[in-house]
């Protein structure tokens, strides 16, 4: 009975759309997916808006090399494959599609497009030495635009951000520590450029948005 | 019914399914907690936490950080029935965990990751951890008992 109704209502729905409101319907159809793609693109970005910590009397124990992951041969030493690492049992709702959306929203995802140009200044109480140098420009490689701008860019030490980067497999190589510096900067969107100023007798670290980016 | 009234539900239909706004999933927040298992009472004070903000706002995910050295076959406990209770390895869980306690808030025991890249990737020194998705970005509260005091008894997140 309920099909014979909803079949009748398709019916005279296809009757009026072919008559006098085809133009407005066929608009309404043309934005809803527009709609639902940018809500996707909105759910699928993971920006770390702000991380504060307080310091409990409970830690996660992170299993130290010194236990049983490093097996020693005389001079050698080997990484276990075999030791355990630290278990996360996980309970979510019954829903699979909310659980695997939530935990997508757990990890770092490669930070959206900048939108507009801006320079953000953020006052910064202590010096920290060397840091004066540092002048990392942050970028998305698999946007040409970025990509052909950042390797114009003389002279300054470029991070391509690597959306796969498992920062849990190492800190040995140079592109770890690089990848490993730019999410330490946890920047809200890309092209960004960090760097660490005076003004006056105050300290800020500068973050760069946009085509402020390419900006001597 | 006339044919001019199912014309105009007909196209009331119409309207309502392609101009109204859809539900946003992103526009109320979302509470995560990653909890560390070392201490049962730490566990179960923080589950208690989790169940009085769960009335203000839904807690979606509750992951609970074992050390991998301390416990259990744990490929044997995710091979069985998730909330079952026959299994020695559920046992020994339960010593761990009140399963019952997550039982009012609507969550199931949905997998096992034998990794720390989350708390790596955060950088996760202290326990619990709650982390708010809220309008597309993630605040996360590392070591806070409580996080209520940041919601409104409307569910409304105050960062």
């Amino acid at each position: 009975m309920k099909d014979i109704v909803v079949f009748q209502i398709i019916l005279q729905g296809r009757e009026i759309l072919n008559t006098r409101f085809k133009y407005f319907t066929a608009l309404c159809l043309l934005i809803a997916p527009l709609r639902l793609l940018a809500q996707d693109l909105l759910f699928d970005s993971a920006n770390i808006a702000m991380h504060k910590r307080k310091v409990s009397s409970h830690n996660f124990s992170i299993s130290s090399p010194a236990s049983n992951s490093i097996i020693s041969f005389d001079d050698v030493k080997i990484k276990n494959p075999f030791s355990k690492k630290m278990a996360i049992i996980v309970f979510a709702p019954k829903d699979p599609g909310l659980s695997k959306q939530i935990e997508k929203s757990l990890l770092y995802s490669i930070p959206n497009l900048c939108s507009e140009s801006r320079v953000v200044l953020d006052e910064v109480y202590h010096h920290t030495e060397g840091s004066e140098k540092l002048d990392l420009l942050i970028y998305n490689p698999s946007d040409s635009a970025q990509a052909k701008k950042a390797r114009e860019m003389r002279n300054i030490p470029l991070a391509p951000w690597d959306p796969t980067y498992d920062p849990s497999a190492g800190y040995d190589s140079v592109d770890a520590k690089i990848q490993d510096l730019a999410r330490v900067m946890n920047p809200s969107c890309l092209p960004a450029r960090i760097k660490f100023i005076y003004v006056g007798s105050k300290r800020y670290k500068e973050t760069r948005y946009g085509e402020k980016v390419w900006e001597d | 019914m006339n044919v001019y009234m199912k014309k105009i539900l007909i196209m009331t239909f119409l309207i309502v399914s392609f101009v109204t706004p859809t539900v946003n999933a992103d526009s109320k927040p979302l509470v995560s907690v990653l909890i560390s298992a070392k201490d049962r009472s730490h566990v179960a004070d923080i589950l208690s936490e989790v169940k009085k903000l769960s009335k203000k706002v839904p807690v979606v995910n509750v992951a609970i950080a074992i050390p991998g050295d301390e416990i259990l076959d744990l490929s044997a406990l995710e091979n069985s029935k998730a909330n079952s209770s026959s299994t020695n390895n559920l046992d020994k869980l339960n010593s761990i965990i009140d399963l019952k306690s997550l039982d009012g808030l609507g969550l199931t025991r949905t997998k096992i990751k034998y990794d720390e890249s989350l708390i790596k990737r955060l950088r996760l020194s202290y326990s619990p951890t709650w982390i708010v998705k809220y309008r597309g970005e993630d605040y996360i509260f590392e070591g806070y008992r409580s996080i209520s005091n940041h919601f409104t008894r409307t569910g409304n997140f105050e960062y």
